[in-house]
């Protein structure tokens, strides 16, 4: 098959599939919804349509969605199959913002209007995952290079130094804090409303919109940054503009279901095995069938231990690592037959 | 044409470069030769915009180099680094189509692209590595790939400005073979009117090939101009601090160069070889 031609079906199939994924994620659940009710809902039906699984559904995919692109958008910048949000720490950044701005609005911001409130968690865990994102840049730079294997060893470092950030701040909270903050560290749709939805797609509207165009300067990175330069391209500038979109909207998805990993290291992975290294085809690919893998994931998450449900990252990393594990041990085989 | 003026570089307040003054001109292919940390790498990077010189101004094209655009640049300057690996593996065809992307800001890769990439293919004798993916390709082909792919971002005319290529080491992991094949390219280019200024060790190599030479030892200038009246043993025993022996070999127009070690005494007592 033509490489084109691969990249079409696929991108054609991942729309199906994240059809036939959400009308399957509004059936299922713990109340089943029969096809013949679908014409006239009972007020109940419409109520857990409306209300509970479509805005949960919508979450799940956007937020798939932009983990695996930013997965690739990191990826690609840093040269490294690695890098992902969560990995370099940039998710624990957002994780320990977001706590400490829950904190503050449980103890003496308590008379802010929902929404706004629902909006500084989303900035917070924007401001914490720029920060993070920034300081790790700046640790990694050396004499104009970025030092990827520094790079990554510092988003270890800050990994464990935001944990210890949030769990010095689980350690003062008080019930209810307690309960928001240990939702982040499972990661979850499960509280989905529609304004949540609103917000993550206001903060991730510049990603969606910029990061899917970046395809030729990202391929053009991989070749090197000043080769990349030298073919013509804004590097540092551009560098800037993607951590920004990254960062809003990594930040803002954390904010409200907090960190789920893997998504952003398998989809892009497995795309690539399967298109290329080609950005301009990964960048729309990852987009949809990483909102397609976490909107799957959900589904699962709900259905099985029904009416418990699963976390999301506990489903997500006993899906994905395996399956990953699988396939390095394949590539790796293949390079040294 | 590029052209410096005294040109310094300083970094950790050592000079890497002092007071240079020296012309590229077009047309010509222009070798930069020294030893080991004479400054030829920095000289090439400054050449190339990569850094920018701490006093002193280089021209381009009668322009200051700072108020050229790497967009615009991007246009007529083709770069050769001393190749890294290619991060994510990905077809040689693909790669080599990079070299079109200033072309064509928004606008999809077209068949002439696709030709012009084929053809560059084929001129570095790497056509048959069309659909490889780069993770198996040795170290001189993927060298040969990424020169493919310089040559199909200079592959035309500029409207305005004569060509650039600048090329870092080209024939570092190139069989003779291969290294010959490089360097004619790079003076075919030349002789169509590009700039072509490459980083050369091999003397011989850029004795045969070279229009122009610039010598650079210890930051500073030992000496540029036309290779008839660098490769002289005298200059080249300065710059080098090697014991040098030049041969004429009635079958080349250029010196065949010797370096000799510190045994040359031994040597000197061979049976005799015609000096120039």
């Amino acid at each position: 098959m033509k490489p084109s031609v691969r990249y079409t079906v696929t991108l054609l199939a991942g729309f199906v599939l994240a059809l036939v994924l959400v009308v399957a994620s509004i059936k299922m659940g713990a109340v089943s919804i029969p096809w013949e009710n679908f014409s006239h809902l009972e007020p109940a039906q419409a109520m857990i349509i409306w209300d509970l699984r479509l805005p949960r559904a919508a979450m799940a995919f956007l937020v798939g969605g932009i983990l695996a692109l930013t997965g690739v958008c990191l990826q690609g910048l840093l040269r490294n199959p690695l890098a992902s949000p969560s990995l370099l720490g940039m998710t624990s950044g957002a994780a320990l913002f977001a706590a400490i701005i829950i904190i503050a609005q449980h103890s003496f911001l308590s008379f802010l209007h929902p929404a706004w409130a629902e909006s500084m968690i989303a900035a917070g865990a924007f401001v914490g995952c720029l920060l993070t994102s920034l300081w790790l840049y700046g640790l990694a730079r050396q004499s104009g290079q970025t030092n990827t294997a520094l790079l990554l060893l510092a988003g270890v470092a800050i990994t464990s130094l935001a944990g210890a950030g949030t769990g010095f701040i689980t350690f003062i909270a008080d019930d209810a804090q307690l309960r928001s903050i240990t939702f982040w560290n499972m990661g979850s749709v499960g509280t989905a409303t529609w304004s949540q939805v609103l917000c993550i797609a206001v903060f991730s509207l510049p990603a969606i919109l910029i990061l899917p165009w970046m395809g030729r300067s990202l391929n053009a990175m991989l070749l090197g940054e000043q080769e990349a330069q030298f073919l013509g391209f804004p590097v540092e500038k551009q560098k800037r503009l993607i951590l920004v979109c990254v960062s809003l909207a990594v930040g803002a998805s954390v904010a409200f279901t907090g960190v789920i990993g893997f998504v952003g290291l398998v989809v892009p992975h497995l795309l690539r095995l399967w298109l290329g290294a080609d950005h301009q085809r990964l960048l729309p690919t990852s987009l949809i069938f990483g909102g397609c893998l976490l909107l799957a994931s959900d589904i699962i998450a709900r259905t099985v231990a029904a009416p418990l449900e699963l976390p999301l990252g506990v489903v997500t990393a006993s899906i994905g690592a395996p399956y990953f594990l699988y396939l390095l041990q394949r590539s790796a085989r293949r390079m040294n037959p | 044409m590029i052209r410096w003026n005294n040109v310094s570089y300083v970094k950790n307040s050592r000079f890497l470069l002092q007071d240079i003054s020296v012309e590229m001109p077009a047309g010509q292919l222009t070798v930069v030769l020294g030893p080991n940390g004479a400054g030829k790498s920095t000289f090439l990077r400054l050449c190339s915009k990569e850094m920018l010189p701490t006093s002193g101004m280089i021209e381009l094209h009668g322009k200051d180099l700072q108020n050229w655009s790497t967009q615009d640049m991007a246009l007529f300057r083709g770069v050769l680094s001393q190749s890294h690996p290619v991060a994510f593996p990905m077809d040689v065809a693909e790669l080599v189509l990079m070299g079109r992307y200033p072309h064509k800001k928004r606008a999809a890769l077209d068949h002439h692209d696709q030709h012009i990439v084929q053809e560059a293919l084929a001129e570095c004798s790497v056509k048959h590595l069309n659909d490889r993916s780069t993770q198996f390709l040795s170290g001189g082909e993927l060298q040969r790939v990424q020169t493919a792919r310089i040559l199909a971002q200079i592959w035309e005319d500029h409207p305005q400005h004569p060509r650039i290529l600048l090329l870092d080491e080209p024939t570092a992991s190139l069989d003779p073979g291969y290294q010959h094949l490089c360097l004619l390219k790079a003076k075919k280019l030349a002789e169509q009117g590009v700039c072509v200024i490459a980083i050369l060790h091999d003397l011989n190599l850029a004795a045969r090939y070279a229009d122009h030479i610039v010598f650079l030892k210890e930051g500073r200038l030992a000496g540029a101009g036309p290779m008839r009246d660098m490769m002289r043993e005298s200059i080249l025993r300065d710059v080098f601090s090697v014991e040098i022996h030049t041969v004429h070999d009635p079958r080349l127009e250029h010196p065949l160069i010797f370096t000799l070690g510190p045994q040359h005494q031994q040597l000197a007592n061979e049976p005799k070889l015609r000096s120039l």
